[in-house]
Protein backbone atom coordinates (compact mmCIF):
# COMPACT_ATOMS: atom_id res chain seq x y z
CA UNK A 1 0.00 0.00 0.00
CA UNK A 2 2.80 2.45 1.50
CA UNK A 3 4.64 0.88 -2.19
CA UNK A 4 2.22 2.45 -4.43
CA UNK A 5 1.96 6.36 -2.47
CA UNK A 6 5.37 6.73 -2.23
CA UNK A 7 5.36 5.38 -6.06
CA UNK A 8 3.15 7.96 -6.85
CA UNK A 9 4.74 10.80 -4.86
CA UNK A 10 7.50 10.58 -7.40
CA UNK A 11 5.83 11.58 -10.15
CA UNK A 12 3.34 13.98 -8.30
CA UNK A 13 5.05 17.78 -9.53
CA UNK A 14 6.13 19.82 -6.07
CA UNK A 15 7.17 23.72 -7.01
CA UNK A 16 10.36 24.37 -5.72
CA UNK A 17 12.50 27.56 -6.03
CA UNK A 18 14.99 27.06 -8.54
CA UNK A 19 16.65 27.60 -11.64
CA UNK A 20 15.46 24.71 -13.53
CA UNK A 21 11.62 25.26 -12.73
CA UNK A 22 11.82 29.22 -13.18
CA UNK A 23 13.45 28.35 -17.20
CA UNK A 24 11.40 28.16 -20.31
CA UNK A 25 9.88 24.64 -20.59
CA UNK A 26 10.80 24.44 -24.08
CA UNK A 27 14.66 25.19 -23.52
CA UNK A 28 14.28 22.04 -21.22
CA UNK A 29 12.65 19.80 -23.48
CA UNK A 30 15.67 20.46 -25.97
CA UNK A 31 18.03 19.82 -23.81
CA UNK A 32 16.27 16.37 -22.71
CA UNK A 33 15.95 15.80 -26.39
CA UNK A 34 19.41 16.62 -27.16
CA UNK A 35 20.38 14.35 -24.14
CA UNK A 36 17.88 11.32 -25.15
CA UNK A 37 20.19 11.34 -28.70
CA UNK A 38 23.25 11.20 -27.75
CA UNK A 39 22.98 8.70 -25.08
CA UNK A 40 23.01 6.92 -28.60
CA UNK A 41 26.24 8.29 -30.17
CA UNK A 42 28.39 7.87 -26.92
CA UNK A 43 29.62 4.72 -26.21
CA UNK A 44 32.14 5.27 -23.76
CA UNK A 45 30.88 4.35 -20.18
CA UNK A 46 33.73 7.17 -18.80
CA UNK A 47 32.35 10.15 -21.07
CA UNK A 48 28.90 8.78 -20.09
CA UNK A 49 29.35 8.97 -16.37
CA UNK A 50 31.15 12.65 -16.76
CA UNK A 51 27.71 13.33 -18.18
CA UNK A 52 25.86 11.96 -15.79
CA UNK A 53 27.53 13.93 -13.03
CA UNK A 54 27.12 17.31 -14.58
CA UNK A 55 23.70 16.35 -14.78
CA UNK A 56 23.60 14.84 -10.60
CA UNK A 57 25.12 18.68 -10.16
CA UNK A 58 22.90 20.42 -12.28
CA UNK A 59 19.70 18.26 -10.41
CA UNK A 60 21.30 19.54 -6.91
CA UNK A 61 22.25 23.29 -7.27
CA UNK A 62 19.79 24.29 -9.99
CA UNK A 63 17.07 22.35 -9.52
CA UNK A 64 17.08 21.07 -5.52
CA UNK A 65 15.41 17.64 -7.31
CA UNK A 66 18.32 15.60 -6.65
CA UNK A 67 16.58 13.16 -3.92
CA UNK A 68 13.57 12.86 -6.40
CA UNK A 69 15.64 11.61 -9.39
CA UNK A 70 17.95 9.21 -7.37
CA UNK A 71 14.29 7.62 -5.75
CA UNK A 72 13.08 7.66 -9.24
CA UNK A 73 16.18 5.49 -10.44
CA UNK A 74 15.49 3.43 -7.32
CA UNK A 75 12.48 2.22 -8.69
CA UNK A 76 13.81 0.60 -11.57
CA UNK A 77 16.14 -1.71 -9.93
CA UNK A 78 14.67 -4.76 -11.43
CA UNK A 79 15.30 -2.90 -14.58
CA UNK A 80 18.95 -2.48 -14.30
CA UNK A 81 19.47 -5.76 -12.38
CA UNK A 82 17.72 -7.45 -15.79
CA UNK A 83 19.86 -4.88 -18.15
CA UNK A 84 23.48 -5.54 -16.15
CA UNK A 85 22.88 -9.48 -15.99
CA UNK A 86 21.55 -9.69 -19.61
CA UNK A 87 24.63 -7.60 -20.98
CA UNK A 88 27.37 -9.84 -18.82
CA UNK A 89 25.89 -12.60 -20.09
CA UNK A 90 25.97 -11.56 -23.85
CA UNK A 91 29.51 -10.05 -23.57
CA UNK A 92 31.39 -11.15 -20.25
CA UNK A 93 32.93 -7.64 -20.30
CA UNK A 94 32.39 -5.15 -17.62
CA UNK A 95 32.73 -2.03 -19.85
CA UNK A 96 30.25 -3.92 -22.30
CA UNK A 97 28.22 -4.21 -19.42
CA UNK A 98 28.36 -1.06 -17.51
CA UNK A 99 28.18 0.62 -21.04
CA UNK A 100 24.69 0.35 -21.58
CA UNK A 101 23.48 0.44 -18.15
CA UNK A 102 25.25 3.71 -17.85
CA UNK A 103 23.15 5.25 -20.88
CA UNK A 104 20.28 3.57 -19.75
CA UNK A 105 20.32 5.90 -16.51
CA UNK A 106 21.67 8.86 -18.28
CA UNK A 107 17.97 8.65 -20.52
CA UNK A 108 16.20 8.67 -17.55
CA UNK A 109 17.99 11.30 -16.44
CA UNK A 110 17.15 13.41 -19.27
CA UNK A 111 13.28 12.39 -19.24
CA UNK A 112 13.03 13.53 -15.12
CA UNK A 113 14.90 16.94 -16.31
CA UNK A 114 12.04 18.25 -17.99
CA UNK A 115 9.00 15.96 -15.96
CA UNK A 116 10.94 16.89 -12.53
CA UNK A 117 11.12 20.75 -13.36
CA UNK A 118 7.80 21.26 -15.25
CA UNK A 119 4.33 22.35 -14.04
CA UNK A 120 1.70 20.74 -15.65
CA UNK A 121 0.61 24.15 -16.98
CA UNK A 122 3.79 24.96 -18.45
CA UNK A 123 3.41 21.33 -19.97
CA UNK A 124 0.16 21.94 -21.77
CA UNK A 125 2.04 25.15 -22.45
CA UNK A 126 4.96 23.68 -23.94
CA UNK A 127 2.42 21.04 -26.09
CA UNK A 128 0.66 24.07 -27.50
CA UNK A 129 4.05 25.59 -28.63
CA UNK A 130 5.15 22.21 -30.56
CA UNK A 131 1.38 23.21 -32.22
CA UNK A 132 0.01 19.65 -31.52
CA UNK A 133 -3.93 19.69 -32.00
CA UNK A 134 -5.22 20.84 -29.03
CA UNK A 135 -7.27 17.51 -28.07
CA UNK A 136 -3.93 15.96 -27.91
CA UNK A 137 -2.29 18.45 -25.65
CA UNK A 138 -5.59 18.82 -23.39
CA UNK A 139 -5.45 15.03 -22.87
CA UNK A 140 -2.26 14.93 -22.06
CA UNK A 141 -2.01 17.71 -20.00
CA UNK A 142 -5.50 16.63 -18.53
CA UNK A 143 -3.72 13.14 -17.85
CA UNK A 144 -0.90 14.08 -15.89
CA UNK A 145 -3.18 15.89 -14.04
CA UNK A 146 -5.19 13.45 -12.69
CA UNK A 147 -2.33 11.11 -11.51
CA UNK A 148 -2.74 12.74 -8.18
CA UNK A 149 -5.94 12.44 -7.72
CA UNK A 150 -6.00 8.95 -8.45
CA UNK A 151 -3.23 8.04 -6.93
CA UNK A 152 -5.32 9.30 -3.20
CA UNK A 153 -8.80 7.36 -4.99
CA UNK A 154 -6.25 4.14 -5.01
CA UNK A 155 -5.72 4.81 -1.61
CA UNK A 156 -9.56 5.12 -0.47
CA UNK A 157 -10.30 2.22 -2.62
CA UNK A 158 -7.22 -0.18 -1.12
CA UNK A 159 -7.95 1.39 2.55
CA UNK A 160 -11.62 -0.24 1.61
CA UNK A 161 -10.84 -3.69 0.61
CA UNK A 162 -8.37 -4.05 3.08
CA UNK A 163 -11.37 -3.47 5.52
CA UNK A 164 -13.15 -6.08 3.59
CA UNK A 165 -10.34 -8.68 4.31
CA UNK A 166 -8.38 -8.12 1.26
CA UNK A 167 -4.98 -9.39 1.50
CA UNK A 168 -2.75 -8.36 -0.80
CA UNK A 169 0.59 -10.27 -0.19
CA UNK A 170 -1.21 -13.46 0.10
CA UNK A 171 -0.47 -16.53 -1.62
CA UNK A 172 1.14 -17.57 -4.63
CA UNK A 173 2.13 -15.17 -7.84
CA UNK A 174 -1.05 -15.66 -9.45
CA UNK A 175 -3.07 -15.43 -6.68
CA UNK A 176 -1.04 -11.99 -5.50
CA UNK A 177 -2.11 -11.03 -9.32
CA UNK A 178 -5.57 -11.94 -8.73
CA UNK A 179 -5.63 -10.21 -5.53
CA UNK A 180 -5.15 -6.58 -7.43
CA UNK A 181 -8.40 -7.01 -9.25
CA UNK A 182 -10.97 -5.57 -6.50
CA UNK A 183 -8.40 -2.73 -6.67
CA UNK A 184 -8.60 -2.65 -10.08
CA UNK A 185 -12.10 -2.57 -11.31
CA UNK A 186 -13.14 0.31 -9.12
CA UNK A 187 -10.41 2.44 -10.20
CA UNK A 188 -11.22 2.13 -13.91
CA UNK A 189 -14.87 2.23 -13.30
CA UNK A 190 -13.79 5.48 -11.19
CA UNK A 191 -11.73 7.02 -13.89
CA UNK A 192 -14.21 6.62 -16.92
CA UNK A 193 -16.95 8.39 -14.54
CA UNK A 194 -14.81 11.05 -13.75
CA UNK A 195 -13.41 11.57 -17.62
CA UNK A 196 -17.02 12.09 -18.12
CA UNK A 197 -17.61 14.57 -15.26
CA UNK A 198 -14.43 16.34 -16.99
CA UNK A 199 -15.85 16.58 -20.10
CA UNK A 200 -18.88 17.79 -19.39
CA UNK A 201 -17.44 20.44 -17.08
CA UNK A 202 -14.93 21.44 -19.91
CA UNK A 203 -18.11 21.93 -22.56
CA UNK A 204 -19.97 23.79 -20.03
CA UNK A 205 -17.06 26.26 -19.76
CA UNK A 206 -17.11 26.43 -22.95
CA UNK A 207 -14.40 24.21 -24.66
CA UNK A 208 -14.72 23.58 -28.48
CA UNK A 209 -12.36 21.91 -29.99
CA UNK A 210 -10.74 23.04 -33.16
CA UNK A 211 -11.36 26.49 -32.40
CA UNK A 212 -8.21 28.80 -32.76
CA UNK A 213 -7.62 29.73 -28.88
CA UNK A 214 -5.03 32.57 -27.23
CA UNK A 215 -3.42 32.34 -24.16
CA UNK A 216 -3.18 34.28 -21.34
CA UNK A 217 0.08 32.97 -20.52
CA UNK A 218 2.42 32.93 -22.87
CA UNK A 219 6.30 31.35 -23.18
CA UNK A 220 9.04 33.72 -23.86
CA UNK A 221 12.82 33.14 -23.93
CA UNK A 222 14.79 35.20 -21.66
CA UNK A 223 18.77 36.16 -21.32
CA UNK A 224 18.64 33.15 -18.78
CA UNK A 225 17.15 30.65 -21.30
CA UNK A 226 19.45 31.21 -23.98
CA UNK A 227 22.46 31.17 -21.22
CA UNK A 228 21.59 27.70 -20.09
CA UNK A 229 21.38 26.08 -23.44
CA UNK A 230 24.29 27.46 -24.78
CA UNK A 231 26.15 26.68 -21.68
CA UNK A 232 24.52 23.36 -21.67
CA UNK A 233 25.61 22.78 -25.21
CA UNK A 234 29.22 23.59 -24.68
CA UNK A 235 29.42 21.41 -21.61
CA UNK A 236 27.72 18.63 -23.70
CA UNK A 237 29.65 18.90 -27.28
CA UNK A 238 32.77 19.17 -24.69
CA UNK A 239 32.47 16.05 -23.08
CA UNK A 240 31.43 14.57 -26.54
CA UNK A 241 34.44 15.46 -27.98
CA UNK A 242 36.90 14.97 -25.41
CA UNK A 243 39.73 12.33 -26.01
CA UNK A 244 40.79 10.48 -22.70
CA UNK A 245 43.82 9.54 -24.15
CA UNK A 246 44.32 13.82 -24.14
CA UNK A 247 42.89 13.94 -20.93
CA UNK A 248 45.32 10.97 -19.33
CA UNK A 249 48.67 12.45 -20.75
CA UNK A 250 47.53 16.23 -19.61
CA UNK A 251 47.25 14.28 -15.84
CA UNK A 252 50.47 12.62 -16.37
CA UNK A 253 52.66 15.60 -17.35
CA UNK B 1 -14.99 -2.30 24.10
CA UNK B 2 -13.35 -0.09 22.06
CA UNK B 3 -10.32 2.10 24.02
CA UNK B 4 -8.77 5.39 22.43
CA UNK B 5 -5.88 6.20 25.36
CA UNK B 6 -4.45 9.44 24.95
CA UNK B 7 -4.38 9.41 21.05
CA UNK B 8 -2.49 12.04 19.03
CA UNK B 9 -2.55 11.69 15.29
CA UNK B 10 -0.53 13.20 12.51
CA UNK B 11 -0.21 12.72 8.49
CA UNK B 12 3.27 12.45 8.14
CA UNK B 13 5.28 15.89 9.46
CA UNK B 14 2.38 17.62 9.17
CA UNK B 15 0.38 19.42 12.42
CA UNK B 16 -1.57 16.68 14.72
CA UNK B 17 -4.74 15.99 13.26
CA UNK B 18 -6.50 14.34 16.29
CA UNK B 19 -5.22 15.91 19.58
CA UNK B 20 -5.68 13.91 23.12
CA UNK B 21 -8.38 11.76 22.11
CA UNK B 22 -9.49 9.58 25.28
CA UNK B 23 -12.96 7.61 24.07
CA UNK B 24 -14.37 4.31 26.11
CA UNK B 25 -16.79 2.88 23.91
CA UNK B 26 -19.10 0.17 25.52
CA UNK B 27 -20.99 -3.21 23.76
CA UNK B 28 -24.51 -1.81 22.39
CA UNK B 29 -23.77 1.52 22.33
CA UNK B 30 -24.47 4.00 19.23
CA UNK B 31 -21.91 6.24 19.16
CA UNK B 32 -22.22 9.52 16.95
CA UNK B 33 -18.85 11.43 16.09
CA UNK B 34 -20.22 15.07 14.77
CA UNK B 35 -17.54 17.44 13.32
CA UNK B 36 -17.27 19.91 10.44
CA UNK B 37 -15.38 18.44 7.45
CA UNK B 38 -11.85 17.83 8.03
CA UNK B 39 -12.29 17.82 12.01
CA UNK B 40 -10.79 14.31 11.76
CA UNK B 41 -13.25 11.90 12.00
CA UNK B 42 -12.92 9.94 9.41
CA UNK B 43 -9.22 9.61 10.52
CA UNK B 44 -10.67 8.62 14.33
CA UNK B 45 -12.43 5.99 12.74
CA UNK B 46 -9.43 4.54 10.71
CA UNK B 47 -7.66 3.81 13.66
CA UNK B 48 -10.20 1.66 14.85
CA UNK B 49 -9.78 -1.22 12.21
CA UNK B 50 -6.46 -0.27 12.38
CA UNK B 51 -5.89 1.18 9.29
CA UNK B 52 -4.08 4.17 10.62
CA UNK B 53 -1.79 3.94 13.69
CA UNK B 54 -1.99 6.65 16.58
CA UNK B 55 0.85 8.55 16.47
CA UNK B 56 1.16 8.54 20.22
CA UNK B 57 -1.12 6.89 22.60
CA UNK B 58 -2.64 3.45 21.66
CA UNK B 59 -6.17 2.28 20.77
CA UNK B 60 -7.37 -1.14 22.13
CA UNK B 61 -10.17 -2.87 20.89
CA UNK B 62 -11.06 -6.00 22.94
CA UNK B 63 -8.00 -5.32 24.50
CA UNK B 64 -5.82 -6.07 21.71
CA UNK B 65 -3.67 -3.14 20.69
CA UNK B 66 -4.19 -1.91 17.24
CA UNK B 67 -0.63 -1.20 16.71
CA UNK B 68 0.31 -4.74 17.39
CA UNK B 69 -2.59 -6.37 15.06
CA UNK B 70 -2.85 -7.25 11.50
CA UNK B 71 -5.82 -4.94 10.39
CA UNK B 72 -7.21 -8.31 8.53
CA UNK B 73 -7.13 -9.72 12.43
CA UNK B 74 -9.45 -6.41 13.28
CA UNK B 75 -11.59 -5.71 9.81
CA UNK B 76 -12.69 -9.49 11.30
CA UNK B 77 -14.39 -7.87 14.63
CA UNK B 78 -14.63 -4.42 13.02
CA UNK B 79 -16.73 -3.39 9.46
CA UNK B 80 -15.39 -0.12 8.21
CA UNK B 81 -17.97 0.87 5.83
CA UNK B 82 -16.15 3.73 4.31
CA UNK B 83 -18.30 7.06 2.68
CA UNK B 84 -19.65 5.93 -0.38
CA UNK B 85 -18.92 2.63 -0.46
CA UNK B 86 -20.58 1.83 -3.25
CA UNK B 87 -17.40 3.24 -5.68
CA UNK B 88 -15.86 -0.19 -4.06
CA UNK B 89 -18.17 -2.94 -5.96
CA UNK B 90 -16.36 -4.41 -8.61
CA UNK B 91 -17.78 -7.96 -8.77
CA UNK B 92 -21.10 -8.83 -11.29
CA UNK B 93 -23.45 -9.51 -9.13
CA UNK B 94 -24.91 -8.74 -5.54
CA UNK B 95 -24.18 -12.08 -4.59
CA UNK B 96 -20.57 -12.70 -5.13
CA UNK B 97 -19.88 -8.71 -3.68
CA UNK B 98 -21.44 -10.00 -0.52
CA UNK B 99 -19.51 -13.20 -0.31
CA UNK B 100 -16.33 -11.60 -1.76
CA UNK B 101 -15.58 -10.44 2.25
CA UNK B 102 -16.78 -13.74 3.54
CA UNK B 103 -13.81 -15.52 1.40
CA UNK B 104 -11.39 -13.43 2.79
CA UNK B 105 -12.30 -14.22 6.35
CA UNK B 106 -12.02 -17.67 4.92
CA UNK B 107 -15.88 -18.72 6.06
CA UNK B 108 -17.27 -22.14 4.51
CA UNK B 109 -19.32 -22.43 1.79
CA UNK B 110 -22.60 -23.06 3.94
CA UNK B 111 -22.00 -20.63 6.27
CA UNK B 112 -21.46 -18.37 3.39
CA UNK B 113 -24.64 -19.42 1.79
CA UNK B 114 -26.61 -18.96 5.30
CA UNK B 115 -24.91 -15.44 5.74
CA UNK B 116 -25.94 -13.72 2.09
CA UNK B 117 -29.23 -14.60 1.83
CA UNK B 118 -29.70 -13.41 5.86
CA UNK B 119 -28.25 -10.14 5.24
CA UNK B 120 -29.76 -10.08 2.25
CA UNK B 121 -33.07 -10.66 3.26
CA UNK B 122 -32.26 -8.08 5.99
CA UNK B 123 -32.01 -5.50 4.15
CA UNK B 124 -33.98 -5.86 1.26
CA UNK B 125 -31.69 -7.06 -1.43
CA UNK B 126 -32.71 -10.51 -2.19
CA UNK B 127 -34.79 -10.08 -5.52
CA UNK B 128 -31.44 -8.03 -6.87
CA UNK B 129 -29.34 -10.95 -5.50
CA UNK B 130 -28.24 -11.89 -9.54
CA UNK B 131 -28.08 -8.40 -10.59
CA UNK B 132 -25.39 -6.29 -11.08
CA UNK B 133 -24.35 -4.27 -7.67
CA UNK B 134 -23.96 -1.20 -10.72
CA UNK B 135 -27.21 -1.51 -11.79
CA UNK B 136 -28.56 -0.69 -8.32
CA UNK B 137 -30.51 2.99 -7.14
CA UNK B 138 -27.82 4.67 -4.89
CA UNK B 139 -29.99 3.57 -1.91
CA UNK B 140 -30.01 -0.11 -2.90
CA UNK B 141 -26.00 0.43 -3.20
CA UNK B 142 -25.31 2.09 -0.05
CA UNK B 143 -27.76 -0.91 2.03
CA UNK B 144 -25.73 -3.27 -0.17
CA UNK B 145 -22.70 -2.33 1.00
CA UNK B 146 -23.36 -1.99 4.98
CA UNK B 147 -25.19 -5.48 4.20
CA UNK B 148 -21.48 -6.51 3.30
CA UNK B 149 -20.60 -5.64 6.13
CA UNK B 150 -22.38 -7.20 8.46
CA UNK B 151 -22.07 -10.33 6.48
CA UNK B 152 -19.33 -11.26 8.64
CA UNK B 153 -20.96 -10.91 11.79
CA UNK B 154 -18.63 -8.04 13.21
CA UNK B 155 -18.86 -7.05 16.56
CA UNK B 156 -18.50 -3.33 15.73
CA UNK B 157 -19.76 -1.58 12.92
CA UNK B 158 -18.18 1.77 11.77
CA UNK B 159 -19.43 3.85 9.18
CA UNK B 160 -18.22 6.62 7.93
CA UNK B 161 -20.78 9.65 6.31
CA UNK B 162 -23.63 7.27 5.91
CA UNK B 163 -26.48 9.67 5.02
CA UNK B 164 -23.65 11.36 1.99
CA UNK B 165 -25.62 11.28 -0.75
CA UNK B 166 -28.46 9.75 0.35
CA UNK B 167 -32.20 11.19 0.25
CA UNK B 168 -34.89 11.56 3.03
CA UNK B 169 -36.39 8.26 2.64
CA UNK B 170 -33.08 6.47 2.48
CA UNK B 171 -32.47 8.16 5.63
CA UNK B 172 -35.28 6.75 7.37
CA UNK B 173 -34.14 3.64 6.09
CA UNK B 174 -30.77 4.07 7.38
CA UNK B 175 -32.35 4.63 11.02
CA UNK B 176 -34.27 2.01 10.95
CA UNK B 177 -31.29 -0.12 9.91
CA UNK B 178 -29.25 1.53 12.48
CA UNK B 179 -31.70 0.69 14.98
CA UNK B 180 -32.08 -3.54 13.68
CA UNK B 181 -28.18 -3.45 13.63
CA UNK B 182 -28.10 -2.53 17.58
CA UNK B 183 -30.59 -4.30 18.40
CA UNK B 184 -28.82 -7.46 17.34
CA UNK B 185 -26.82 -6.46 19.99
CA UNK B 186 -23.22 -4.91 17.97
CA UNK B 187 -21.96 -1.68 18.60
CA UNK B 188 -22.24 1.00 16.52
CA UNK B 189 -19.85 4.02 15.68
CA UNK B 190 -20.93 6.64 13.03
CA UNK B 191 -19.20 9.76 12.06
CA UNK B 192 -21.65 12.64 10.48
CA UNK B 193 -21.85 15.84 9.90
CA UNK B 194 -25.59 15.22 9.11
CA UNK B 195 -26.93 16.95 12.47
CA UNK B 196 -30.47 16.28 11.61
CA UNK B 197 -29.95 12.78 10.84
CA UNK B 198 -28.63 12.33 14.76
CA UNK B 199 -31.26 14.15 16.29
CA UNK B 200 -33.53 11.25 14.94
CA UNK B 201 -31.67 8.88 17.05
CA UNK B 202 -31.92 10.27 20.23
CA UNK B 203 -30.46 7.21 22.23
CA UNK B 204 -26.68 8.08 20.49
CA UNK B 205 -23.92 9.34 22.88
CA UNK B 206 -22.80 11.72 20.87
CA UNK B 207 -19.11 12.75 20.65
CA UNK B 208 -18.28 16.21 18.87
CA UNK B 209 -14.85 16.90 17.51
CA UNK B 210 -13.33 20.31 16.44
CA UNK B 211 -9.91 20.31 15.03
CA UNK B 212 -9.24 17.12 16.24
CA UNK B 213 -9.99 17.86 19.81
CA UNK B 214 -13.27 16.48 21.59
CA UNK B 215 -15.21 19.30 22.53
CA UNK B 216 -18.02 17.39 24.16
CA UNK B 217 -18.87 13.49 24.78
CA UNK B 218 -22.43 12.51 26.01
CA UNK B 219 -26.13 12.39 25.83
CA UNK B 220 -27.68 13.96 22.86
CA UNK B 221 -31.07 15.51 24.33
CA UNK B 222 -27.82 17.19 26.75
CA UNK B 223 -25.86 18.87 23.67
CA UNK B 224 -29.20 19.86 21.24
CA UNK B 225 -31.06 21.32 24.33
CA UNK B 226 -28.28 22.83 26.41
CA UNK B 227 -25.35 22.90 24.22
CA UNK B 228 -26.31 24.19 20.94
CA UNK B 229 -23.31 26.58 21.07
CA UNK B 230 -20.97 24.33 21.08
CA UNK B 231 -22.06 22.86 18.01
CA UNK B 232 -21.74 25.99 15.93
CA UNK B 233 -18.12 26.21 17.56
CA UNK B 234 -17.08 22.91 15.50
CA UNK B 235 -18.66 24.43 12.83
CA UNK B 236 -21.90 22.57 12.33
CA UNK B 237 -26.02 24.38 12.28
CA UNK B 238 -28.11 23.06 15.48
CA UNK B 239 -31.30 21.55 14.32
CA UNK B 240 -33.86 23.86 13.47
CA UNK B 241 -35.46 22.15 16.57
CA UNK B 242 -33.02 23.34 19.09
CA UNK B 243 -32.73 26.22 17.71
CA UNK B 244 -36.66 26.81 18.38
CA UNK B 245 -35.40 25.46 22.11
CA UNK B 246 -33.27 28.67 22.57
CA UNK B 247 -35.92 31.12 21.07
CA UNK B 248 -38.78 29.89 23.60
CA UNK B 249 -35.86 30.05 26.75
CA UNK B 250 -35.17 33.33 26.02
CA UNK B 251 -39.38 33.96 25.75
CA UNK B 252 -39.13 32.30 29.18
CA UNK B 253 -40.98 28.99 28.43
CA UNK B 254 -38.48 26.17 29.52
CA UNK B 255 -38.75 23.06 27.33
CA UNK B 256 -36.68 19.88 26.44
CA UNK B 257 -36.72 18.04 23.16
CA UNK B 258 -35.92 14.19 23.08
CA UNK B 259 -37.12 14.05 19.81
CA UNK B 260 -39.12 14.85 16.68
CA UNK B 261 -42.14 13.48 18.75
CA UNK B 262 -41.44 14.37 21.95
CA UNK B 263 -41.05 18.10 20.65
CA UNK B 264 -44.42 17.76 18.51
CA UNK B 265 -46.17 17.00 21.69
CA UNK B 266 -45.14 19.65 23.55
CA UNK B 267 -45.23 22.29 21.14
CA UNK B 268 -48.82 20.78 20.76
CA UNK B 269 -49.19 21.20 24.74
CA UNK B 270 -47.27 24.69 24.35
CA UNK B 271 -50.10 26.42 22.09
CA UNK B 272 -52.95 24.40 23.68
CA UNK B 273 -52.46 26.02 27.06
CA UNK B 274 -51.83 30.03 25.11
Amino acid sequence: MSVISRFSKVFLFEEKDALLFRLDPRIKLIKSIILMVIVFFIQDPIKIGILMATLLVEFKILGKVLFKVLRSILYLTPILILIIVANYLATYDIIDTLSPLLRFLLFVMAVDLFFFTTSPDDFSLTLEALRLPMTISLSFSLALRFIPTLSMELNDIIEAQISRGLQLDKGNILTRIRNYIPLLIPLIVLSIKRSIEVAEALEIRGLRPGVKRTSYKTLVLSGVDYAYIIISLIIIIAIYLLELKHLISLAKL
Amino acid sequence: MIIFDNVWFKYGDRDYVLKNINITIKEGEIVCILGDNGAGKTTLLKHINGLLKPSKGEVYVDKLNTKETSVSDLAKKVALVFQYPERMFFTESVWKEVEFALANFGFEEDIRVHRIRKVLNMFWLWEYRDRSPFTLSGGEQRRLAIAIALAWDPKYVVLDEPTAGQDGFQREILIDIIRNIVYREKTIILATHDIEFVFELPECRIIVLNKGEIIYDGSSVELFNNYPELLIEAGLEPPSLSKLIQTLRKEGKYVVFKNYDDAVDKIYNLIKGG
